[in-house]
């Protein structure tokens, strides 16, 4: 587990739990992006998706990297930027793949931590 | 030896046998059906042996009379007793010159900081080279004893004791005698015991001597005047007063009467200070500050204790600060004066930190005063040009403020606090005294007597022992007032990390908030001591709920939490009234830092 701990703050039992709430908020957090990614699939002009879309990854690449996850954050960070670059026009071909990777990465990657830490 | 599963089954079911679990003492159960005359001595011998007991049985006589008696006993028997061991005796010194009270003061066990001698604290001995000054009488072991299986128990070691051998000071082969290398004073200090070469100065350190530097021990029968300096790798002993001078000691200080600086000097000591008085001064020591009067309007701190017990024992205006504990037969005043007294820092390392934060708090104010301006000209004029200037040179504070947060941090991390530092006053605490332990402190509004203050490693708090005139003990929890925190961020996780931070300072965090609306709406409600917002939110962004809280309260202490690192974006922030901003991730400590500098604005 790689959640940060620096100078032993935090006692082993504190650092459990704040493990294991950002775990779960970050599987919502994908869970919501999932809804996001269909929302944009089907209408990429869709303003509200992309603000969704948009919020999501920035809180994952926040909180990721508050827990430590830095792949996890960094996914959430570049898709961030990504998505600002568009802001307020559709979302094209390219980046609706790049976010539907960085969907299936996150999935995964969220996935290999919830085990790690079970 | 433990009986087997077959001797068990072959006691008698009419008996019971307990035995203590140090194994001294065997108690015999007849069980209450049982008369007298139902069993006999064989029985109770049968039973003894079964159990294997060897040792100690009580002889025939005893054993008749309870059997004829058993109701009288209530069937019970203390049957067999073991002999238990003894403790030996303590090692102790025997020092083999007059030594002075500070040879006892060094043993923290058996020192009585209320009975010190004063008038032999700093009285010179003088010894030979080769002269055995010290013994020491080891330990003894206790006798052995014997458990009531017959089995042998070692005599305990009484405890041992550690005089280190210092300076010019040689032991012999066994590790018992302490000889002196060369002539000169012995001194015991802190543990140590050690011989220095002593000058003596027949009157005062001044004109007529010039300032003294010595590598040893410095006797000064007189004063040590206005504007001169004492130097000395051991002790300095003065008769009389020490003035504005400079005092420097490898080991201790002594001053027979009072240390009067008038606040322009330092006096410095590696070891420990001890003095009639300390008025209107500067003193420091590695070790003890210990005075037989008073504490006056005096800088007084060490990484020891600091005592005033005898005599008026007076700690009143100033500042003190001590390591381990200061103890006192009282704190502050009648006039009220104010009067600092703390305990648990490393007096060089708090120092340290308070400097750092004395200029945190001066580029604090600088800003205050560019915000001042900024909204004075863009509710105005609203100059562009001066608007730009303005946000330049509040950019250029916000930067110094970053390193100088990063500098506190550093120093914090090195600012260790002594849990087990107390602050014990045996008469009266003053009001216009403020006591800290660490960095908790309460300010005392009411005459009180025997408080003894310490920490709850649990609840991270003070908390006081009194006692009324009843002789009735009294606990409470002064300055336990927390103060409140609001957290308002979209992440749950990053809201239960800074709630836990917040908490673990000492604040009570009164709600966290999910987006700008809510943690408004609850703003409104509690008003907090301190918020620490989000900025990209949902429903109201962070920038929008600084501004609607701001409109509530403009005393509002706000620090916004980002991950966003565009300076803009921050500056924007601080523009707008946050009085500071934390990047995430963040790194507990200097969040703590912010914190603090925030609230002690």
């Amino acid at each position: 587990m790689n959640q940060e701990n620096p100078d032993g703050f935090f006692s082993e039992e504190e650092m459990d739990t704040l493990k294991r709430i950002a775990l779960e908020e970050l599987r919502e957090l994908c869970d919501s992006l999932e809804q996001s990614v269909a929302a944009l699939r089907a209408n990429p002009g869709d303003q509200d998706a992309h603000r969704q879309a948009l919020h999501i990854f920035h809180t994952i690449g926040g909180s990721a990297a508050m827990a430590g996850f830095k792949d996890i954050s960094a996914i959430g960070i570049s898709m961030e930027a990504a998505l600002k670059k568009h802001d307020g026009a559709a979302v094209d071909h390219d980046l609706l793949e790049q976010i539907g990777g960085a969907f299936n990465r996150l999935d995964a990657d969220i996935g290999a931590a919830e085990n790690a830490a079970d | 030896m433990t009986p087997t599963a077959r001797e068990l089954l072959e006691k008698d079911p009419r008996l019971r046998i307990d035995v203590s679990r140090d194994h001294i003492t065997a108690y015999l159960h007849v069980n209450n059906t049982v008369k007298s005359g139902d069993i006999d001595l064989g029985d109770i011998r049968g039973s003894l042996t079964a159990h294997r007991i060897t040792y100690g049985i009580k002889d025939t006589e005893k054993l008749s009379v309870f059997l004829e008696n058993m109701d009288l006993y209530d069937h019970t028997l203390i049957v067999a007793s073991g002999k238990p061991f003894t403790v030996g005796d303590d090692a102790r010194i025997e020092f083999l010159f007059e030594a002075d009270a500070r040879a006892a003061l060094s043993d923290e066990l058996t020192a009585s900081l209320d009975s010190i001698d004063f008038r032999s604290v700093g009285r010179i001995a003088s010894v030979k080279k080769g002269q055995v000054i010290a013994r020491k009488i080891p330990a003894t072991q206790g006798e052995e004893g014997i458990t009531v299986y017959g089995q042998k128990l070692p005599g305990e070691w009484g405890m041992d004791i550690t005089l280190q051998a210092g300076e010019n000071v040689t032991v012999s082969q066994n590790g018992l005698d302490f000889m002196a290398a060369i002539d000169g004073a012995p001194i015991v200090s802190r543990g140590v015991l050690r011989v220095d070469p002593v000058t003596i100065i027949e009157g005062d350190v001044g004109h007529e001597t010039g300032s003294i530097s010595f590598a040893g021990t410095v006797a000064v029968r007189g004063s040590i005047q206005d504007g001169f300096t004492v130097q000395a790798a051991g002790d300095i002993i003065v008769d009389n007063t020490v003035q504005a001078a400079t005092v420097e000691a490898g080991g201790d200080i002594v001053v027979r009467r009072g240390i009067l600086t008038r606040g322009k000097t330092r006096i410095h000591a590696e070891g420990s200070v001890f003095a009639r008085f300390i008025e209107n001064s500067i003193v420091e020591a590695e070790g003890d500050i210990v005075v037989e009067t008073a504490i006056m309007n005096s800088d007084t701190r060490c990484n020891g204790r600091v005592v005033a017990l005898n005599g008026e024992g007076a700690v009143m205006g100033g500042q003190t600060l001590a390591f381990d504990c200061v103890l006192a037969k009282s704190i502050g005043s009648t006039a009220n004066v104010k009067t600092y007294v703390q305990a648990g820092y490393r007096y060089d390392v708090q120092k340290q930190f308070l400097d750092a934060m004395a200029k945190l708090r001066s580029v604090q104010k600088q800003m205050a005063e560019v915000k001042k301006n900024y909204d004075f000209v863009s509710n105005t004029s609203g100059d562009f040009d001066k608007l730009g200037e303005l946000r330049g040179q509040a950019m250029k504070l916000l930067k110094i403020q970053k390193q100088m947060q990063d500098d506190i941090t550093e120093i914090n991390n090195g600012r260790i606090f002594n849990q087990l530092a107390s602050i014990d006053v045996e008469n009266t605490l003053y009001p216009g005294a403020t006591l800290l332990l660490g960095d908790a402190r309460f300010t005392v509004s009411k005459e009180t007597g025997f408080a003894s203050i310490k920490w709850d490693t649990e609840n991270r708090s003070l908390y006081m022992t009194t006692f009324d005139e009843s002789g009735r003990g009294k606990h409470s929890r002064p300055g336990k007032r927390a103060r409140t925190a609001l957290v308002i961020d979209d992440s749950k996780s990053v809201r239960k990390t800074m709630a836990l931070i917040l908490e673990k300072m000492g604040l009570r965090v009164v709600a966290e908030a999910e987006d700008g609306a809510e943690g408004v709406a609850i703003f409104r409600e509690t008003r907090p001591s301190l918020v620490t917002c989000d900025i990209a939110m949902v429903n109201m962004d962070g920038i929008e709920a600084l501004r609607k809280i701001r409109e509530i309260s403009s005393r509002a202490k706000v620090i916004m939490v980002s991950s966003n690192r565009d300076k803009k974006k921050v500056l924007d922030c601080v523009m707008a009234g946050a009085e500071d901003y934390i990047l995430k991730p963040f790194v507990p400590k200097k969040v703590m830092t912010v914190i603090r500098s925030v609230l002690e604005k």
